[in-house]
């Protein structure tokens, strides 16, 4: 796998540069970003961006057409052209002609495509929008993907829906994007999927999380449910869970979905909606 | 701040071009003035305020680090 590291002033130039060095397009690559850079305080503290960028399929590519498939429905998954305008690039010479390509990488199984765009596209998007965020909040974090297997939704619930990938953003001192019961982090979430929505029709695929904090919180909330639900079954009475944002209005559902003598419901409006546990 | 009020604004009308940030900086504080086409006012402000509240937290955050306290302005 062929991979360059690039600094630069910004993230953008760097993703340019290293282009160029590869002589490749912006979607053959997977573009890590170390360290986003900061403009400093007239120019004081600024600090250059720093990224790795690694050849995906070399010689593969570019997007083949999509043919109209019977696609998995992911919620809003609506075929949309290209909205998203891609880094603009002067045409590249091939360079590196004489590089030998890696052995194919192993077969995976289909990537789901989400209103026309498959995961890798949504994370790259993601990270941009959520780059763009941060760089004028003056704040560096350090980028961290994950990505998840696709699963089943809840059927008739709203809530909101199943992530593809997570962007776990890793920093000093960034408490203050998770604020209080992940507030902010909610806020920030909620703005990301609002540009991502605008950019590619799809909601609430690519999910941000800060110093892991929502996969704490997702352990607790998994215990929790159960706990509540053994308690339910020992009473008979429903219980319902103080108010939560959908995101995890959504894991309680999830996590006693199965479960045969319980089911879930929310009530209420806003700021206010809360999952009640009731007996079968 | 401008700069973050003007990429999230930007980022969700339909009409980028009419948005208009203004920042108003005093000692303590800062007042950012938002402006849009008026067919675009929902987009920033959403159903009982909720992207407005939302686009409040992250300035809030940003002003924070300048040790300072924010104040978004949407004008009609």
């Amino acid at each position: 796998m062929q991979s360059i590291d690039q600094q630069a002033r910004t993230v953008d130039e760097a993703v340019r540069i290293a282009l160029s060095r590869l002589g490749r397009n912006y979607e053959d690559v997977d573009i890590e970003v170390l360290n986003p850079g900061s403009p400093g305080v007239l120019g004081v503290g600024a600090e250059d961006a720093l990224i790795r960028v690694t050849v995906r399929i070399p010689g593969m590519r570019p997007r083949p057409p999509m043919p109209p498939q019977p696609q998995p429905y992911y919620g809003m998954a609506r075929p949309l052209p290209g909205s998203y305008n891609q880094v603009p690039l002067p045409p590249q010479p091939m360079l590196g002609m004489g590089y030998n390509p890696p052995p194919p990488p192993p077969p995976q199984p289909i990537a789901p495509r989400v209103g026309g765009y498959d995961v890798q596209e949504l994370a790259n998007i993601g990270r941009d929008v959520i780059l763009n965020l941060l760089r004028r909040m003056r704040i560096q974090a350090r980028l961290q993907l994950e990505f998840h297997p696709p699963v089943e939704d809840p059927g008739s619930e709203e809530e909101s829906q199943s992530p593809l990938v997570t962007i776990n953003l890793i920093g000093n001192d960034l408490a203050a994007l998770i604020g209080r019961r992940g507030e902010a982090l909610t806020d920030l979430q909620y703005i990301f999927n609002l540009i991502m929505n605008k950019k590619t029709r799809t909601w609430g695929k690519v999910l941000i999380d800060v110093e892991g904090y929502r996969a704490r919180r997702k352990a607790n909330l998994v215990n929790l449910a159960r706990r509540m639900a053994d308690q339910v079954l020992t009473t008979r009475q429903p219980i319902t869970l103080e108010p939560m944002p959908a995101y995890e209005r959504r894991l309680v559902h999830l996590a006693l979905l199965d479960h045969p003598y319980i089911r879930t419901e929310s009530f209420g409006d806003g700021e206010e909606r809360k999952v009640t546990i009731f007996p079968k | 701040m401008k700069d973050l009020v003007l990429y999230m604004a930007q980022s969700l009308v339909d009409d980028p071009n009419a948005v208009q940030v203004r920042q108003i900086e005093g000692t303590h504080s800062v007042i950012i003035k938002l402006a849009v086409a008026p067919d675009d006012m929902g987009k920033v402000i959403g159903k009982q305020g909720k992207i407005a509240k939302a686009m409040r937290t992250l300035l809030t955050i940003a002003a924070a680090r300048e040790g300072k306290r924010a104040t978004l302005e949407i004008q009609s």
